[in-house]
C-alpha cells in the first residue's frame, strides 16, 4: 500500500504513524519523552470527541496524558505548557469548565502550568489542546536493557477509554457504569520509579491500545512479546460491548494505565507497589518477552492456541472480512 | 554409426524415470542422469532411432511428460560398452520437477498381503511408483540421500533390487523392507509399549475397542477412531473442540467406499489414483451420521499410506475417521514430539521416518463431473505447471485466510501446499517456512519479484512488503480471474466473474462479486454487485444474523422491522444505526444472509458453514423460479430478492435464492458480452464451491454458446490466488 495522502490511520498510533516519523520526520520512534541529561521533554496534542466526556474531559485528558508520558521515561513531572486552538463560537463556559479541570489535575500531580498560548480557527474546525512537559529524571527508563524473560505488567482494566467514548459519542446506552479510564498516574508509577525495582521500559497504552503499544514494545528489536489472555484484566463491561460489538479491548485505548516491563525478581515486587494503590487494584503480570519470535506480539488464547496481534495499516480494514 | 543426445522435460523425478529408460534402452551403449530441470539420455545406435517414441512408450505410469529435445549426429566409433545410470551430478541444479507424494501403488498393495512376499505386511512398502517423496525430500533432487530415508541404511535384499534393472525397485530411493526400513511404534502414555507389525495390530484392536489415536502418515499426523463408533467420535469432536464440522473418513476399499457414498465414475477414478484426496460425496449410509451430522456430504479417502490398509487388515473395521490432528483450523502436527504430548489420546501410532515439511490431505469436490479443488495439498503440490516464455523468478504470497504460495521458475509455476489461517501463529510460523523453504528447495537464490494481495492488514502482505525490495500488488479477485487465465493458458479477450467472500477492493470498500474484463494487456472491472452495508466487521463473518440484519437494515432503512426479524439479538441489532460499517459488494456474505434470515444458521461454528447449509437446504427443493431483482449499469442489485425473502422465511426459498443469483448473474454476463463482444467467460471465487452456483451458471452459459474455462486444476478459492497473481506479473497485465 502507497499513501500520497494523509489518512485517518497515519494518527492511530501504528504502522502508518512509525513510518511517518521514519519517513517523513526522518527521526526514529522511540520514548514517550525525549530524555536530556537530568530532564525530560515531550509533547501531546489532544483532540477528542465529546470533550466532555464521563471520567473527564479534553483538559484532564491534555495534563494526564503528559504526566503519564514524562513518568514513561523515569521522571517525575515538574512543568507542563498548554496551548489552544479554539473555534469561533465556543462557549466560554466551556473554556472555563476545561480550564479548571487543567488546573485541578495539574494540582493532584503537583505540577505547575508554567506557560501557554490561544489561537482562534474558523468556527467548525474544532478545539485542541497540546501540552508540553519537563520533568526531572529520577532514573533514565529507555528500554535499552530488556532482556528475555522480563515480566510484562499493566497496571489495570484495559480497552475503557475507547469502549467508553465510543459508548458515549455514538449514543449507544451500553453498560451505565463505564467510564473512560483518564488518570494521571504520578502517586501509581512515581514510587516505583523512585524505589530500586528493576524497571526496563514503560509506556502508556493509549491509541491502538495494548496491542499497539507491545508492537511498539519491540519494533524492529530482536525480541518479540506473548501474552496470556487469561490474565489480561478486562472488566465485564468492556468484554459485553467487546461481545456485542466485535470490537477488541486490545486494540482500544486507554488514558490512565501503564505497560511496566520489568525484570521477573522485581516484578512481583512492583505488582505489590502497584495494589497498593486504588489506581492499580487490578494490575497484573500478563506475559513476558521473549526471542522466539523477534518482532512479533502473540497473544495466548485459553483454548491453547496463539494468535498474532499485528499491526494492522489501516485499522479498521478486517482482514477476513 | 549414430549418436542420439535427448533431454526430457516434465514430472521425471521420484518416478522411476531413470530406470524404466534404461530398462528400455539397455541394449543400447551410452547413458541417463538427471540434471537441470530435465532427464538427459545419450545412446548410440547404428541406425537412427525415433528416441521420442521410445521414451513416450516406456515411461513409468506417474511420470509426466512435458517435452523432449533431441539432436543425432554421427560418431565413429562407441564410446561406451554398456549403457549406465549416471548418478546425479554433485554440482546439478535442483530440479523442480519433484513429485508430489503419491498413495500406495496396486503392485504394493498385492505384495503387502502376499505372505509370500518378502514384504508382507511391512507398513512402509513403496515403490518406484508410490509412496511419500515431498514431504520427506531435503531439497530439489530426489535421491536417496537428499530424503529422509538416508537414515536407513539397506539391507542386503533391498540393495540388490535397487541395484538390479529387472526389479521393480530398481533405484527406488525409498525402498525398505521389514530388515531395514523405518518400523512403527506404538506408544501410550509417552512410552513406547510395541513395535513393529504388533504395534500395528493393537493399535486395530483399540480402534475396534473405541479408542482415539494418533497416527503418523504420510505428510503428518491424523486423529483416527472407528468411524460408526459414536463414543469415539465424539471423543475426537472433543479433543478438537469441534462439534459441528465433519471430519474426513478412511473407507477400507472402494466397495464399501460405494456402499458409505453415491460415487460418480469421476469420483472413484479419483479415489483409486494415486493422487488419492478427500472427495466430497453424497453419503448414503446411515453409520456416518456420527461424523457429518448436517451436512449430506462425506469426506471420503481410500488408504493411501500402507498403515490404512494394515488397520483394516487387523480389525473388522469397515471405515475411520481421518481428521487432521491440530486443534480446529489450526497447524498439522506432524513432529513425533508433538504428538506423543498430545494430550486426550489414548494411543500414539508413529513410524521413524521423520517428516520435513507438513502435508495435508487435499480436499475435491466434483460439480458437473468436473474436478473442483477446495484444499490443494498432498498428491498435488508441487506438481509443475508449464506456461509458455522464460520469465524472471516471481513469488507469489497468495492469501491469508487459505494460504497457498507459488513460484515461477523460467517457464514453470509451482502452487505450495496448503496453510490455514495465518492469524493463528503456528500457521503463520508454517506459512514463514513454507515461503523459505520453497525458495531453497527450489534454489532460487535471488527473488526478482515478489507478489502479495492488495490488503492492507493481510500478513501474508505485510510479510512480502517487509521482506521483499521488490513487491507488486495486485487486487484479490483480479488474482482470482487471473487464476483462471493461467491455468486455462489462455491470452485472449475474456469476461471475468468472480464470486467470492471478501478480499480488499481497489476503491477501498470490499470486494466479492466482481465482473472483470480483460481485453489485450489490461483487466478493467465493469460491472459487481451491488454494495451493502455491512456491520458489525469480523464478528458479522462468524454470526451471519448479522451480515443478514446489516442488509435488510440498509435496504429498508427500518430498525424496528431488522428487530422483528430477529428477536433474539435486538440489543445488538439496535446499536447498528450507530456503529460504523463496511461497504461490500461480496457475493459469499449473501449466501450467509439468506441463511441466517432463512434460520438455517444464525452463527457459524466454522468457515462457510452457513453457506452451505442454504445450499444444502436448496437441493431439496426442485423449483427454477426465480425472485425479483434489478441490474442499473453492470451493478447487480438483490435488495428486492432479500427483501421477499424477509417476507417470505420459508425454506424453498433457499433454491429460489440460488436460482435468483445465478440468474442475475447470467444476466450481467449477457449484457457485458454484448458489450464487449467477448464469448469466453471465466469463473472463479469460493462461491463456485456451491454446486448448484457452478453447475447452474455453467450449463446456462455454455448453452448460450461461451466458452466456460473454470479452476479445476488450482483451487477455485482463495487457494489458488498465488498462481493468478503470478500470471498478472508474469503478462505484465494492467491491473
Ligand atoms: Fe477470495
Ligand atoms: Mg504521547
Ligand atoms: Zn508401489
Ligand atoms: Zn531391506
Amino acid at each position: 500500500m502507497k499513501f500520497d495522502k494523509i489518512t485517518m490511520d497515519h494518527g492511530s498510533g501504528g504502522k502508518l504513524t512509525l513510518e511517518l516519523i521514519e519517513n517523513v520526520f526522518r527521526a526514529t520512534p522511540g520514548l514517550d519523552s525525549a530524555i536530556l541529561g537530568d530532564i525530560a521533554f515531550t509533547t501531546d496534542s489532544h483532540s477528542i470527541k465529546p470533550l466532555f466526556f464521563k471520567g473527564g474531559d479534553i483538559g484532564k485528558l491534555s495534563v494526564c496524558g503528559t504526566i503519564n508520558d514524562l513518568l514513561c521515561v523515569g521522571a517525575k513531572p515538574m512543568y507542563l505548557s498548554s496551548a489552544f486552538i479554539m473555534e469561533e463560537g465556543f462557549e466560554l463556559d466551556e473554556l472555563e469548565k476545561i480550564a479548571q479541570s487543567m488546573r485541578d489535575e495539574a494540582k493532584n500531580a503537583n505540577v505547575k502550568i508554567v506557560c501557554g498560548d490561544t489561537k482562534v480557527v474558523e468556527a467548525g474546525k474544532g478545539f485542541y489542546i497540546n501540552t508540553s512537559g519537563i520533568g526531572k529524571i529520577i532514573r533514565p527508563i529507555d528500554g535499552s536493557n530488556i532482556c528475555e524473560n522480563d515480566q510484562i505488567i499493566v497496571t489495570g482494566n484495559i480497552g475503557e477509554h475507547g469502549f467508553s467514548i465510543l459508548n458515549e459519542r455514538e449514543n449507544l446506552n451500553l453498560a451505565s457504569n463505564l467510564q473512560s479510564d483518564c488518570a494521571q498516574l504520578t502517586s501509581l508509577i512515581l514510587p516505583i520509579i523512585e524505589s530500586d525495582l528493576d524497571v526496563h521500559w514503560m509506556r502508556d497504552p493509549t491509541r491502538g491500545g495494548i496491542a499497539m503499544c507491545l508492537n511498539e514494545l519491540c519494533y524492529k528489536r530482536d525480541f518479540g512479546v506473548e501474552i496470556f489472555e487469561e490474565l489480561v484484566p478486562i472488566s465485564e463491561e468492556v468484554s459485553s460491548i467487546s461481545e456485542m460489538l466485535g470490537i477488541e479491548p486490545y486494540y482500544s485505548a486507554n488514558e490512565g494505565k501503564m505497560v511496566i516491563v520489568a525484570n521477573p525478581v522485581d516484578a512481583p515486587k512492583i505488582l505489590d507497589i502497584l495494589h497498593s494503590n486504588p489506581l492499580g487494584k487490578n494490575a497484573n503480570i500478563i506475559g513476558n518477552i521473549t526471542k522466539d519470535h523477534p518482532q512479533k506480539v502473540l497473544l495466548n488464547l485459553n483454548y491453547g492456541t496463539k494468535r498474532l496481534l499485528s499491526m494492522p495499516l489501516v485499522e479498521k480494514m478486517p482482514r477476513i472480512c | 554409426m549414430f549418436a542420439i543426445k535427448a533431454k526430457v522435460y516434465g514430472i521425471i523425478q521420484g518416478v522411476g524415470f531413470r530406470p524404466a529408460l534404461y530398462n528400455a534402452l539397455k541394449k543400447y551403449t551410452g547413458w541417463v542422469r538427471n540434471s537441470s530441470c530435465c532427464v538427459e539420455i545419450y545412446i548410440e545406435s547404428n541406425r537412427i532411432l525415433n528416441i521420442e517414441k521410445i521414451i513416450i512408450k516406456n515411461k513409468p505410469q506417474n511420470a509426466f511428460i512435458k517435452s523432449i529435445d533431441s539432436v543425432i549426429f554421427k560418431i565413429k566409433k562407441h564410446a561406451y560398452n554398456s549403457f549406465i545410470i549416471k548418478y546425479s551430478k554433485g554440482d546439478a541444479q535442483k530440479n523442480i520437477n519433484i513429485t508430489p507424494d503419491w498413495g500406495i501403488c496396486k503392485k504394493c498393495e498385492q505384495e503387502l498381503f502376499d505372505s509370500s512376499n518378502r514384504r508382507f505386511l511391512h507398513p512402509l512398502i513403496t515403490c518406484t511408483d508410490c509412496g511419500p517423496r515431498f514431504s520427506i525430500a531435503k531439497d530439489g533432487l530426489f535421491d536417496r540421500n537428499n530424503t529422509t530415508m538416508n537414515a536407513f541404511k539397506m539391507c542386503k535384499m533391498c540393495a540388490t533390487e535397487y541395484s538390479d534393472s529387472s526389479n521393480r525397485r530398481f533405484h527406488a530411493q525409498t525402498i525398505s523392507c521389514k530388515e531395514c526400513g523405518p518400523k512403527y511404534f506404538y506408544v501410550k502414555n509417552k512410552q513406547v509399549e510395541l513395535k513393529d507389525i504388533k504395534a500395528v495390530k493393537k493399535a486395530a484392536f483399540d480402534l475396534e475397542n473405541s479408542k482415539v489415536g494418533l497416527l503418523k502418515g504420510i505428510g503428518g499426523y491424523h486423529l483416527i477412531c472407528n468411524a460408526f463408533d459414536e463414543y469415539a467420535v465424539e471423543k475426537i469432536k472433543y479433543i478438537k473442540k469441534r462439534e459441528e464440522k465433519p471430519f474426513a473418513v478412511i473407507a477400507k476399499n472402494i466397495e464399501t467406499a460405494k456402499k458409505l457414498a453415491y460415487l460418480s465414475k469421476k469420483e472413484i477414478e479419483i479415489l483409486n489414483s494415486q493422487i488419492k484426496p478427500i472427495v466430497l460425496a453424497k453419503y448414503k449410509d446411515e453409520r456416518l451420521k456420527f461424523v457429518n451430522l448436517k451436512s449430506p456430504f462425506v469426506g471420503l479417502m481410500l488408504a493411501y499410506a500402507p498403515i490404512h490398509l494394515l488397520l483394516f487388515y487387523f480389525s473388522n473395521l469397515e471405515c475411520i475417521v481421518a481428521t487432521s490432528a491440530n486443534l480446529s483450523e489450526f497447524s498439522l502436527i506432524y513432529k513425533d514430539r508433538d504428538a506423543v504430548n498430545f494430550d486426550g489420546v489414548d494411543f500414539v501410532l508413529l513410524h521413524n521416518r521423520k517428516i520435513i515439511r507438513p502435508i495435508e490431505d487435499s480436499i475435491v469436490h466434483f460439480s458437473l463431473n468436473k474436478q473442483i479443488i477446495f484444499r490443494y495439498a498432498r498428491g498435488y503440490a508441487p506438481s509443475p505447471f508449464y506456461l509458455k516464455g522464460v520469465k524472471p523468478n516471481i513469488l507469489a504470497l497468495g492469501a491469508d485466510m487459505k494460504n497457498n504460495i507459488a513460484i515461477s521458475l523460467k517457464d514453470t509455476v509451482i502452487l505450495s501446499q496448503y496453510t490455514p489461517d495465518l492469524s493463528n501463529y503456528e500457521n503463520y510460523e508454517q506459512f514463514n517456512k513454507k515461503v523459505n523453504d520453497f525458495l531453497s528447495f527450489f534454489d532460487i537464490k535471488k527473488v526478482d519479484m515478489a507478489i502479495c494481495d492488495r490488503h492492507p492488514n493481510y500478513l501474508s502482505s505485510n510479510y512480502a512488503r517487509q521482506t521483499f525490495a521488490n513487491v507488486f500488488e495486485v487486487q484479490h479477485h483480479k488474482a482470482h480471474f487471473a487464476s483462471v487465465l493461467l491455468e486455462n493458458n489462455y491470452t485472449g479477450d475474456c469476461i471475468g466473474i468472480v464470486l467470492d467472500g471478501t478480499g480488499f477492493g481497489d476503491d477501498g470498500n470490499i470486494w466479492g462479486g466482481e465482473f472483470f474484463v480483460k481485453m489485450d494487456k489490461t483487466i478493467k472491472r465493469i460491472g459487481h454487485i451491488k454494495n451493502m452495508k455491512l456491520y458489525f466487521g469480523e464478528k458479522a463473518i462468524k454470526e451471519p444474523y448479522r451480515i443478514a440484519a446489516s442488509y435488510i437494515y440498509d435496504i429498508t432503512d427500518d430498525i424496528e422491522y431488522v428487530k422483528s426479524l430477529f428477536s433474539d439479538y435486538t440489543d445488538v441489532i439496535e446499536l447498528m444505526p450507530k456503529t460504523p460499517y463496511l461497504i461490500t459488494s461480496s457475493a459469499g456474505r449473501l449466501f450467509d444472509a439468506v441463511s441466517a434470515l432463512l434460520n438455517i444458521k444464525h452463527k457459524n461454528t466454522f468457515e462457510a458453514q452457513s453457506a452451505m447449509l442454504l445450499e444444502y437446504e436448496a437441493k431439496k427443493h426442485k423449483t427454477s423460479k426465480i425472485l425479483d431483482y434489478k441490474i442499473d449499469n453492470f451493478v447487480v442489485d438483490f435488495s428486492m430478492t432479500l427483501k421477499t425473502i424477509a417476507k417470505r422465511r420459508d425454506l424453498v426459498s433457499a433454491r429460489l435464492f440460488h436460482n435468483t443469483f445465478v440468474e442475475a448473474i447470467y444476466e450481467n454476463t449477457m449484457s457485458i458480452s454484448k458489450l464487449t463482444g467477448i464469448k469466453v467467460v471465466a469463473l472463479s471465487g469460493g462461491v463456485f464451491q456451491n454446486d448448484i452456483v457452478f453447475s447452474l451458471l455453467y450449463k446456462k452459459l455454455t448453452k448460450a454458446g461461451f466458452n466456460v474455462l473454470f479452476n479445476s486444476r488450482f483451487p477455485i478459492n482463495d487457494g489458488g490466488v498465488a498462481v493468478g497473481q503470478i500470471y498478472i506479473a508474469k503478462e505484465g497485465l494492467c491491473v
